[in-house]
């Protein structure tokens, strides 16, 4: 090996500025990146967390951050390298990322009656959980790096897309254009979809509608529901449109193409069980297209769950008579295709696991090789990790203990709040045995108890009281059979942990968390490693099944915990690893992305928690409720764990078909490659809108690769495919922004 | 035989799913023997046509909620779902006995396992029949890698001014062209070194590779120094992964 050269000055110049926080002459981990990347990530958090209350999913950080990098850096501030940006991008997502995980998750409590602000306790636990979560999803993951960058070479269309934007200034002319041209075209294609969150006019006033028979004629317009509509009439008489033409029953034939998706299906004329609808959304295409091959089989796996599955399932009878053809895709996803989706997915992440253990077991080998060398490590030690990992599981201990030692009960079994009556005169509540007079209309609301009135343990449960002295009604007026009466009136079944003292049972959950989240961790960086999509939510229903399980399914407070924590953990892992993939592209030091993405990713959840309680608060001033139906933030992924939760006490999860997925999940795995089931689990499990634009991506890239070849696919059609990644995420995030400071209609 | 194997897999994953799905499915001509005492899953509602002509012609129709989601199923229950010609209903219990679909599912279970079996016997006899001529060897694709860092480190060595644009045209074809060849050959390389073997390889080559990435970004960056020590050391670590290489072969 030579020594390096010295080199004279090149036309072009670098910056004159030092080389960063960790020495050496070329900028990697600068103030300004870190400063930059702290703020921006703060406000995309906030951004992204609001429009993910909204529509049920959030957008990729990364991306609009690296634009943004360049923007600030090389433009306003004159300086930034490749790598200084890289180290911009990778902290705003670190900062940016958590928000997910905390918003699937968090507003389940209020929906369940929870009130939770700064001076509750459980929203510090919570918060120290997420806080906690994000820390371990990193620290988990980061030694599986080798196994997945390196060895099995995992995709990340997105952090590819982040990859071609960092290294375009070098790039030459020509691949920055294409890149542009991507950005532009996925901004007017976006445009309309996002115009009408501000007041404007958007896909859905073009009025592509369905076609109406002519039998059916047109007519005048006269008001229906409170609105002005259309109203169509036959020769016989008067009559609004079929249901199979107007499924919304608004007087008018069905738009094809609304807001933000075509409805090429009803177009074509296909039975209302399929649904080929596709969504207006650039990105899906971007992602679509960078995942290639891999993401065919996704889109595979939509078809047979959208166009086999829930067919068969209409023709065997085997659902419900009263549901409308165009009903079926919505019952059969919560009745077949999640849980055996879900399933698939596990059993193919497993198997993915399993097959790769001894590429794992090369990769921790050289980590730890490498740590002991003298010359020292790219990568974190796994001295460093485990350190990390201790930390962030004494955190997770702290969290599940104090919830254990506190109620489980948000209201007092004993003392009644007043309830309203159907006259409006306010009447006593009923305690547990009692009969409610027939004219109480609203179900029964009690005190919020008290937390300075020490809970009593009963049934695994530790029941708290709004006073003293209702907790000495408990103990000396209650019989064991009133107890259980509340217990099993809270839905509160005793878990599987109930028996062991609170301490151990925390110290367990702790563990068992832990060890869910590793292996959760490692399914979504397969996922979004592969196709750029991660089933988040599917991984935090597990977590509460899992945990309420555990614990009992009264332990909603513990199991939304642990769940907020996987959830924040999971997703950190994912961009983590994303990262780490743009890191490889680039030439960045994996150590100092580790490094600053650990210490960056706890303001996360604080940042998130801080948007849910201003956003609540408001929310309660205008709806006179704190979040979901009947406000702006409908929160849908967090009514989706309501309704697990619901489910789970009620005795309705079809445990079987989580099971019967998961063994097909390992059985695909043993042909062509282990992870076969993760992808096809993933697309019965998303809805199939994005699922069919993001096929669109893949099948653009296969013919693209056929007859221009591969070569030309990664020079122009990858910057391309980036550009519609960014310009959709950046557009997204500033209408999102204009929204949120009070652009556009209330 | 590949295409066969992959057939068989869909064709069992169709038969496994459709089996999966009528785990909670109780046919109702089975009558109150096997449904009484069970909870149901679903709202049972069944149509009623709305008597109004102009309804009709909307093709609208009411609907009659004969079973409620919770609900323990009772005789009156089972009489109102087979006067209502309703086929099965979801329930909350599993039970192997009541499951109707499981001989289809077993059937998926095999087939996916025969399947699997066909595809990897058949992607094993690809590999073995494929003659090395048709594709490149990985010493050979390793061999063109080093062939163009050394260009690269000739343009570092030359006396006078570094053409940077020329460098990092060099650089580009390395790391766009050349690097990713390399991978492209896992399957091949899994196949002879075992996965633990084609990560020790790729481990030293993944080094090497970022290292070259790296050089690429300092050149575009103006960094030359920095560029010039990531290509010695990429060089270093692809003289490591030749190495690695031979000694998996069996060279050394």
């Amino acid at each position: 090996m030579q020594e390096p050269q010295r080199h004279p000055a090149s036309a072009r110049q670098p910056a004159a500025h030092g080389g960063g926080l960790f020495g050496g002459r070329y900028p990697e981990v600068t103030w300004p990146a870190v400063l930059f990347g702290l703020f921006f990530g703060a406000v995309m958090n906030a951004a992204i967390a609001y429009s993910g209350l909204k529509i049920g999913f959030t957008i990729v950080g990364s991306a609009i951050a690296a634009v943004l990098g360049f923007g600030v850096l090389r433009g306003l501030l004159r300086r930034g390298s490749i790598l200084e940006v890289n180290i911009a991008q990778t902290v705003a997502s670190a900062v940016n990322t958590p928000n997910s995980g905390v918003i699937f998750t968090v507003p389940v409590l209020w929906l369940l009656g929870w009130s939770l602000g700064p001076g509750d306790l459980d929203f510090w636990l919570i918060t120290l959980a997420c806080v906690a979560g994000a820390i371990l999803g990193g620290a988990f993951i980061v030694p599986l790096r080798k196994q997945m960058i390196e060895v099995e070479r995992l995709r990340f269309p997105s952090a590819v897309g982040v990859a071609v934007i960092l290294k375009s200034p070098g790039a030459g002319t020509a691949k920055s254009l294409v890149l542009v041209a991507g950005i532009v075209l996925a901004m007017l294609i976006y445009l309309p979809a996002g115009l009408p969150d501000l007041g404007g006019k958007g896909y859905g006033d073009v009025g592509w509608r369905l076609d109406v028979p002519v039998e059916l004629g047109s007519g005048a317009t006269a008001n229906i529901d409170g609105r002005e509509a259309t109203v169509w009439r036959s020769g016989s008489g008067a009559s609004r449109l079929p249901v199979e033409l107007d499924r919304d029953r608004n007087g008018e034939p069905d738009l094809l193409m609304t807001k933000d998706r075509i409805d090429v299906g009803r177009w074509m004329g296909l039975p209302g069980e399929m649904q080929m609808v596709f969504a207006i959304a650039p990105f899906a295409i971007g992602a679509g297209f960078l995942s290639g091959k891999a993401g065919l089989l996704v889109l595979a796996g939509g078809i047979l769950a959208f166009f086999v599955l829930n067919p068969l399932a209409l023709r065997l009878g085997w659902m419900p008579p009263g549901l409308l053809a165009h009903e079926i895709p919505g019952a059969a996803f919560n009745a077949i295709n999640r849980p055996l989706g879900i399933g698939l997915l596990l059993g193919g992440a497993l198997m993915g696991v399993v097959a790769s253990l001894p590429a794992i077991r090369a990769a921790l080998g050289s980590i730890a090789k490498s740590g002991r060398s003298k010359l020292g490590s790219d990568e974190l030690g796994m001295k460093t990790l485990v350190g990390a990992a201790l930390a962030a599981l004494l955190l997770l201990f702290i969290a599940a203990d104090f919830v254990e030692n506190q109620a489980f009960n948000p209201r007092c079994p004993i003392t009644p709040a007043p309830v309203e009556v159907a006259d409006g005169v306010a009447n006593e509540g009923t305690a547990p045995g009692q009969v409610a007079p027939a004219e109480v209309t609203a179900a029964p609301q009690f005190a919020p108890i008290d937390r300075a009135v020490e809970p009593v343990q009963h049934g695994g449960y530790r029941v708290g009281f709004a006073t003293e002295e209702a907790r000495r009604v408990w103990a000396e007026q209650w019989s064991d059979i009133e107890r259980d009466q509340f217990l099993a009136k809270q839905n509160a079944k005793p878990g599987f942990l109930s028996g062991l003292p609170s301490h151990l049972r925390a110290l367990l959950i702790a563990l068992i968390g832990a060890g869910w989240i590793w292996f959760a961790g490692i399914i979504i960086a397969q996922c979004t490693g592969m196709t750029d999509w991660s089933p988040i939510s599917g991984m935090a229903l597990l977590t509460v099944v899992l945990i309420l399980a555990l614990l009992g399914s009264g332990a909603v407070l513990g199991a939304v915990l642990i769940g907020a924590a996987l959830c924040v953990a999971i997703t950190c892992a994912a961009d983590m690893m994303g990262d780490l993939k743009t890191g490889h592209l680039v030439g960045a030091q994996p150590r100092r992305q580790q490094i600053v993405e650990l210490i960056a990713t706890g303001l996360g959840p604080i940042i998130t928690m801080a948007v849910l309680v201003v956003i609540t608060k408001a929310n309660m001033g205008t709806f006179g409720v704190p979040i979901g139906p009947g406000t702006d933030t409908t929160a849908p992924q967090a009514q989706a764990l309501q309704a697990v939760i619901l489910g789970v006490q009620g005795g309705e999860m079809p445990y079987a078909l989580y099971g019967f997925g998961s063994l097909l999940g390992i059985l695909l795995g043993l042909g062509s490659f282990p992870g076969l089931g993760v992808l096809v689990g993933l697309s019965m499990y998303l809805p199939f809108f994005y699922i069919a634009t993001y096929g669109i991506g893949c099948v653009l890239q296969i013919v693209l690769s056929r007859f221009k070849g591969a070569r030309w696919c990664e020079h122009w059609g990858v910057p391309f495919a980036a550009g519609l990644i960014v310009g959709e995420a950046v557009l997204a995030l500033i209408f999102n922004a204009l929204v949120l400071t009070g652009v556009g209609p209330s | 035989m590949k295409v066969l194997g992959f057939l068989i897999v869909a064709l069992a994953l169709v038969a496994g799913l459709v089996g999966s799905g009528s785990a909670y499915l109780v046919r109702v001509e089975r009558g109150p023997d096997v449904l009484l005492g069970l909870t149901s899953n679903e709202n049972v509602l069944v149509p009623v046509p709305a008597a109004p002509a102009p309804a009709n012609e909307r093709g609208d129709t009411s609907t009659q909620v004969l079973l409620e989601r919770g609900e323990r199923i009772d005789a009156g229950h089972v009489e109102a779902l087979a006067r209502a010609n309703v086929r099965h209903v979801r329930v909350e219990e599993f039970a192997l006995a009541r499951w109707e679909g499981k001989w289809l599912f077993a059937l998926g279970v095999l087939g996916l396992g025969l399947g699997a079996f066909i595809v990897r016997y058949a992607a094993r006899a690809a590999l073995a029949d494929a003659p090395d001529a048709e594709t490149r060897t990985p010493s050979a694709i390793l061999a063109e890698i080093r062939a163009g860092v050394e260009r690269v480190r000739t343009r570092l060595q030359r006396p006078g001014a570094v053409d940077q644009d020329g460098l990092l045209s060099d650089l580009g074809i390395v790391v766009e062209d050349q690097l990713p060849a390399f991978p492209a050959g896992r399957d091949r390389m899994v196949a002879r070194f075992g996965l633990g073997g084609y990560a020790a390889l790729m481990d030293r080559f993944a080094a090497a590779e970022r290292q070259l990435h790296r050089a690429w970004s300092a050149t575009a960056d103006g960094y030359l120094e920095e560029a010039a020590e990531c290509v010695e050391r990429g060089a270093s670590l692809l003289v490591e992964s030749q190495e690695e290489l031979e000694r998996l072969e069996g060279v050394r």
